[in-house]
């Protein structure tokens, strides 16, 4: 955000930048927006000073930081199924050291799925089969999310 | 109703496009002065080109290099009739410029690095309908880079989601990185050697075809298909006895390997990203908020065909992207001479900006626009160097490691 400089309505409507040598290059920081659909630029520097703080713990390596849940400790999930004929729900309680890999195939049993067939979503974030669950940000009770692979167009 | 007296549109058109006028929140002059470039045209880009080339988007911009094969047809619509191995994107071009002559449309049967950057930069927005995790990448760097919404989709079976990147707003692609389903390689089993998985006895049966008859197993010979299966399912009693046999459907799945699709799913999904692309024409020439056609769809859509039930997640931003994320590259655009140095460029461009350089590993730009990538050597103009308008390019070689992008705008 340090770099912003000109408004790109100025690179779009073509008016001169003022300068000696005509030749010079005007350098236009990426945040400043173009359209005004998207020129809710607010929300992006608050984003900015929210990261800052995560971005200083240098332990902090999975996409979801800081788990919640004590070491040691069981956690209780929900599934939910989004694929297959019927919409199923299971309660689970899990290891947090549990690998992702080892708990989907666990889930595919349960729910009757090829643990090539779905992803599990918590909060949005896709969960990584090399990852184990403590690398998440999981509290007990939550809701996990059986989502399908849908790449195919 | 102001489409009515309309002095941009053509009597023709008024006629033509009479009942959508009467939508409330509706304006058919913003779609006209509108372009979307669609990135794919297979099941879902042949039913979102259909959509918006009837609703009136002014300008389409078709890519895909892929040609039309006959397994195509149960889907895609515009190909009907097509010749096989004919250009998707220029056929799909030519059919929609007969269902609808009022508007523009271009065709590149290219990847797409290879779509000129200025497109990319002028289009308002794109849409996928693309069957590769790398594919959806490039877009969506496209995407964040130029800020353009991006609707992605796609389907598994009779599966689909549907979801409208905004960047900066919600996640990019790269926030939360889409993973390929892990498919079994056939080198990662050989004839010889214990079956780790059921698969493996479906892969091994294949391989002993090929052995056997120099060629793949031809799905539409059933006595073919019967001796992988019969093998299969041999091995599988031997190793893996709990399990229930493979269907014939089972192993044709894995022998000749494509996705399942079907026209209905394909269409529900592409529907939906048209609607929101819609409402995002309308909201980005509609300057006054208040006066917007409807609120955009930011969370990801997942819709189950066989319990007729949709599900909405929230897509938070992920401020460790690589894309969109706090520590991401940054990205300057610069107007610039086509006469001008590139040496030159950067030298400016580091007083300017306070990059300073490092001394050591001096700066280097390199191509990323492109499906040639590759170094730019800094003692040439930006002519010489063949860069193009709005071309984005990656410079390396700032103090502690640092790098930066440069969209290049060119004149003169
Ligand atoms: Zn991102």
């Amino acid at each position: 955000m340090k770099l912003i400089v000109f408004s790109l309505h100025v690179l779009k409507t073509g008016t001169p930048f003022l300068s000696k040598d005509e030749f010079s290059p005007v350098f236009i920081a990426e945040n400043t927006r173009e359209d005004v659909i998207m020129s809710e630029n607010e929300e992006f520097i608050e984003f900015e000073e929210e990261g800052e703080e995560e971005q200083d713990d240098p332990s902090i390596q999975s996409k979801v930081p800081r788990s919640k849940v004590p070491s040691g400790e069981r956690l209780t999930l929900f599934f939910r199924s989004t694929i297959g004929p019927g919409e199923k729900q299971e309660k689970l309680t899990v290891d947090p050291e549990m690998s992702v890999r080892e708990l989907a195939q666990t889930i595919g049993e349960i729910f009757a799925l090829d643990p090539q067939d779905f992803h599990l979503s918590i909060s949005g974030r896709t969960l990584d089969s090399d990852d184990v669950l403590s690398n998440y940000d999981l509290e007990d009770g939550l809701e996990v999310l059986i989502i399908p692979v849908s790449t195919a167009g | 109703m102001t489409n009515f007296t309309s002095k941009t549109l053509t009597k023709e058109e008024k006629r033509r496009f009479d009942r959508q006028f009467r939508l409330p929140g509706w304006n058919q002059e913003i779609l006209k002065q509108s372009s979307v470039l669609i990135a794919g045209i297979g099941g879902l880009g042949v039913e979102i080109a259909k959509n918006l080339a009837m609703v009136g988007v002014g300008h389409l911009i078709l890519v895909d290099l892929d040609t039309i094969e006959y397994s195509n047809l149960n889907r895609q619509i515009l190909f009907i009739g097509a010749p096989e191995g004919a250009s998707k994107a220029k056929i799909a071009a030519k059919k929609l410029r007969e269902m609808n002559p009022f508007i523009r449309i271009d065709a590149f049967d290219c990847p797409l690095q290879d779509v000129p950057p200025r497109i990319y930069n002028d289009v308002d927005m794109y849409i996928a309908g693309l069957d590769s995790i790398e594919a959806r990448s490039e877009l969506n760097r496209r995407a964040v880079h130029n800020k353009k919404f991006l609707i992605d989709a796609g389907t598994a079976v009779y599966n689909g989601h549907a979801y409208v990147v905004s960047p900066f707003t919600n996640a990019c692609l790269e926030c939360d990185p889409l993973t390929e389903r892990a498919q079994d390689q056939l080198g990662a089993c050989t004839l010889v050697g214990k079956p780790r998985r059921p698969a493996h006895c479906i892969l091994k049966g294949q391989l002993r075809f090929e052995q056997k008859h120099g060629r793949p197993a031809n799905i539409l010979h059933s006595n073919e298909v019967q001796d992988v299966v019969s093998y299969a399912n041999k091995l599988l009693k031997e190793h893996f006895p709990q399990e229930k046999s493979f269907s014939v459907n089972q192993v044709i799945q894995i022998i000749d390997n494509h996705e399942p699709t079907v026209i209905t799913i394909n269409c529900v999904m592409a529907s939906l990203q048209s609607q929101e692309a819609v409402k995002i024409l309308h909201h980005l020439h509609t300057p006054m908020h208040k006066n917007r056609l409807g609120n955009i769809q930011l969370n990801y859509l997942i819709y189950n065909g066989l319990t007729g039930k949709f599900y909405e997640i929230e897509k938070p931003r992920n401020p460790k992207c690589e894309m969109c994320g706090k520590d991401r590259t940054p990205l300057f655009r610069i107007k610039v001479k086509r006469k001008f140095r590139l040496s030159q460029l950067i030298e400016r461009f580091s007083q300017d900006k306070k990059y300073p350089i490092d001394t050591e590993f001096p700066p280097m730009i390199f191509r990323i626009d492109s499906s040639e990538l590759g170094e730019i050597f800094l003692d040439q103009t930006i002519s010489e160097a063949g860069i193009k308008d709005c071309e984005t390019v990656l410079v390396t070689g700032f103090d502690d490691g640092s790098q930066i992008y440069l969209t290049l705008k060119l004149e003169g």
